[in-house]
C-alpha cells in the first residue's frame, strides 16, 4: 500500500513539473505586443491643418507681459522653497485674458470660482457642442496660474489650448469638447481637484491635459531621465504619460501624431491607476484628480524640470521657447482632441 | 524562434531525469526584484511560494511565484534550474527563467504598440547561505542576475527562502 501511494505521489509530481513547462511555453508563445486601432486617423490629421502655428507665440507673449503686472495670490501657508517659489504666483490677469480669447473666437466662456477665502480658485470654461453624443466630453486642459512669465509654465499649454479652440470650430464632432483653464495648478491642483470635486467631469469620457509643452532641445544629454523611464537622450520630443484607464487612448495619440508626422511623440503608460507611489512623477500635474477617479486622461508636457533650466525661474521667458516645436504638439493636440471627439 | 528553441531545449533538459526518483519541498520566500528595460519597468519587494525538486541529491528544479509591490503590483513566476552541493551546508547556483505579470511601467513605440505581457527574463542566480536537513531546507540572500527583451537588465535577491518536504 505504501509503495503504491509512493508511486501515486511520484507520477503526481512528474506530471506537475511538465505541466508548469508547458503552461510556460504556452504563454511565451501567444503573448504578443498589441498596436492601436488607427481608424479616424486621416480625417484627425486633417483638423490639425487648420492650427495656425503663428497664432501661438502671441498668447504666450501676451501672457507674459500681463503676468509682469499681475497682483500676486496669497501664499498664507505655502512654504517658499527653490522650485516653489510660492510668492509670485499670479493669475488674475491670466484668468481675463483666457476668458477673452475664449469670447473673441464666439465661445461664450463661463469662469467658475471655487472654494473660498484668497485661495478661491477661478476656472474659465469653454464649450464647442457636440452633436450625435454631446452629452459625453472630450475634456482640454491646462493651467492658466504661473511663476513670473511662466512662458513654458505654461503659457506654451494655454496658448495651444486656445489655438486648437480656434481651430476645431471649423469642423463638427459627435461628443462635446470642453476647454478648461484651470486656476491654481501651482498651489497642489487646487482649481481641478476642486472641479472634479464639485462633479463638473462626470460625463467626461476622455480628457487632455496639459502643462508645459514648449521647450525642446537637441542637443545630446538634454533630457533626464524620469524615475527611470528610459527616454530619448535629445528633449525633442512630448511626452504623452497615460494610465491603465487611459492606455488606449495614449496608444492612439501617440501612432496619430508620429504616423501623421504632426509631431514627434513618446509614449508611457504609468502602472494601475498612475497613483502609485513610485510613479507619482508622472502625475504631478490637473490630471492627478482625473487619474483617482478613474476618468480616461492623458497627459502632455515637455517633461518640465527633467529638461528646462528655466523651470520655476524669473529666467523661464517667451525667447526660451521653441516656436517649432510648439506649433508641432499644439498640431497633434488638436488632431487627438478631433479623434477622441470624432470629428464629422 | 529564439525563444522557442531555448523553451524546447529546456523541457528537453527537465524531462530528462524524471524516470528517477525525487523529492518535492514546497518553500515560502521573500523577495525583491528589479527589472528595467528600454520599455519595461517593473518589480518591488513582496513574498512568494514555490516548490523545489530535487533529483539525484544534487540537481535541483524550483519553481515559485511572487507578488511583488513598489510600483504597482507585480507577478513574477520563476523556473529555476540548479546544482546544489549535497549535504547539510548546501550552496546552490541556479539558471532561471522567469515571467513577469501585472502593473509596470511601460514605454510605447512611435506607432503605439505596448511591449508585450508577460516580460520573459532568463539568468543566473545562486546563494551561499544554504542549508538543509532530511526534511527541510532554508536559504538567505540568493541573489540574482539576468537578461530579458529590449535591454532589459534584471537585479533579485531572494531574503529569506524556507522550506518542508511533505
Amino acid at each position: 500500500m505504501r509503495r503504491e501511494n509512493s508511486q501515486y505521489f511520484l507520477t503526481v509530481k512528474h506530471n506537475v513539473i511538465l505541466w508548469i513547462i508547458i503552461i510556460y511555453v504556452t504563454i511565451i508563445l501567444a503573448c504578443s505586443p498589441n498596436a492601436p486601432d488607427t481608424t479616424g486617423f486621416d480625417k484627425a490629421a486633417r483638423v490639425a491643418d487648420d492650427v495656425i502655428s503663428g497664432n501661438l507665440m502671441p498668447w504666450v507673449e501676451q501672457l507674459a507681459q500681463v503676468r509682469a503686472t499681475d497682483v500676486t495670490v496669497n501664499c498664507e501657508g505655502f512654504e517658499e522653497k527653490e522650485l516653489f517659489p510660492a510668492c509670485d504666483l499670479t493669475r488674475d490677469a491670466s484668468v481675463k485674458l483666457v476668458a477673452e480669447a475664449f469670447s473673441a473666437m464666439g465661445y461664450d466662456p463661463d469662469t467658475i470660482a471655487l472654494g473660498t477665502g484668497p485661495q478661491t480658485a477661478y476656472n474659465v470654461v469653454a464649450e464647442w457642442p457636440g452633436t450625435s453624443r454631446k452629452s459625453e466630453v472630450v475634456l482640454v486642459g491646462s493651467h492658466l496660474d504661473a511663476y513670473y512669465a511662466g512662458a513654458d509654465d505654461n503659457g506654451s499649454a494655454v496658448a495651444a489650448m486656445l489655438e486648437a479652440a480656434r481651430a476645431v470650430r471649423n469642423f463638427s464632432f459627435a461628443r462635446t469638447i470642453r476647454f478648461v483653464a484651470f486656476d491654481l495648478e501651482e498651489f497642489g491642483s487646487i482649481g481641478s481637484t476642486r472641479y472634479v470635486q464639485a462633479g463638473y467631469a462626470d460625463n467626461v469620457s476622455a480628457a487632455i491635459i496639459m502643462d508645459m509643452v514648449g521647450y525642446a532641445s537637441n542637443k545630446p544629454g538634454s533630457q533626464d531621465e524620469i524615475i527611470g523611464i528610459s527616454l530619448p537622450d535629445k528633449g525633442d520630443f512630448l511626452l504623452v504619460i497615460g494610465n491603465n484607464d487611459s492606455a488606449e487612448l495614449t496608444q492612439r495619440m501617440v501612432a496619430l501624431g508620429n504616423n501623421s508626422k504632426l509631431a514627434k511623440l513618446v509614449g508611457v503608460i504609468a502602472p494601475g491607476d498612475g497613483t502609485y507611489f513610485l510613479s507619482s512623477l508622472l502625475m504631478r500635474s490637473d490630471h492627478g484628480l482625473l487619474w483617482y477617479r478613474g476618468v480616461p486622461t492623458i497627459f502632455l508636457t515637455d517633461t518640465a524640470n527633467f529638461r528646462n533650466p528655466h523651470y520655476h525661474k524669473t529666467t523661464d521667458t517667451p525667447e526660451t521657447l521653441d516656436p517649432t516645436f510648439l506649433a508641432r504638439n499644439t498640431r497633434a493636440l488638436t488632431a487627438a482632441v478631433a479623434l477622441f471627439a470624432e470629428v464629422q | 524562434m529564439k525563444r522557442t528553441i531555448f523553451l524546447v531545449l529546456l523541457l528537453s533538459v527537465v524531462t530528462a531525469g524524471f524516470a528517477q526518483p525525487l523529492t518535492c519541498t514546497p518553500f515560502i520566500q521573500q523577495k525583491c526584484l528589479y527589472y528595467s528595460s528600454d520599455r519595461v519597468n517593473t518589480g518591488g519587494l513582496g513574498v512568494g511560494a514555490g516548490i523545489q525538486v530535487i533529483h539525484k541529491q544534487n540537481y535541483i528544479v524550483n519553481t515559485d511565484v511572487d507578488v511583488l509591490w513598489a510600483n504597482g503590483n507585480a507577478i513574477s513566476t520563476r523556473l529555476a534550474l540548479g546544482y546544489q552541493r549535497h549535504g547539510g551546508w548546501a550552496p546552490v547556483i541556479f539558471s532561471t527563467f522567469s515571467l513577469l505579470w501585472g502593473d509596470r511601467t511601460e514605454t510605447l513605440l512611435n506607432n503605439g504598440q505596448r511591449p508585450a505581457t508577460p516580460v520573459w527574463t532568463v539568468g543566473l542566480a545562486g546563494s551561499v547561505l544554504r542549508f538543509q536537513k532530511a526534511h527541510s531546507f532554508v536559504s538567505a540572500l540568493e541573489t540574482g542576475y539576468g537578461i530579458g527583451p529590449d535591454g532589459g537588465c534584471y537585479y533579485e535577491v531572494t531574503i529569506l527562502k524556507t522550506g518542508v518536504n511533505w
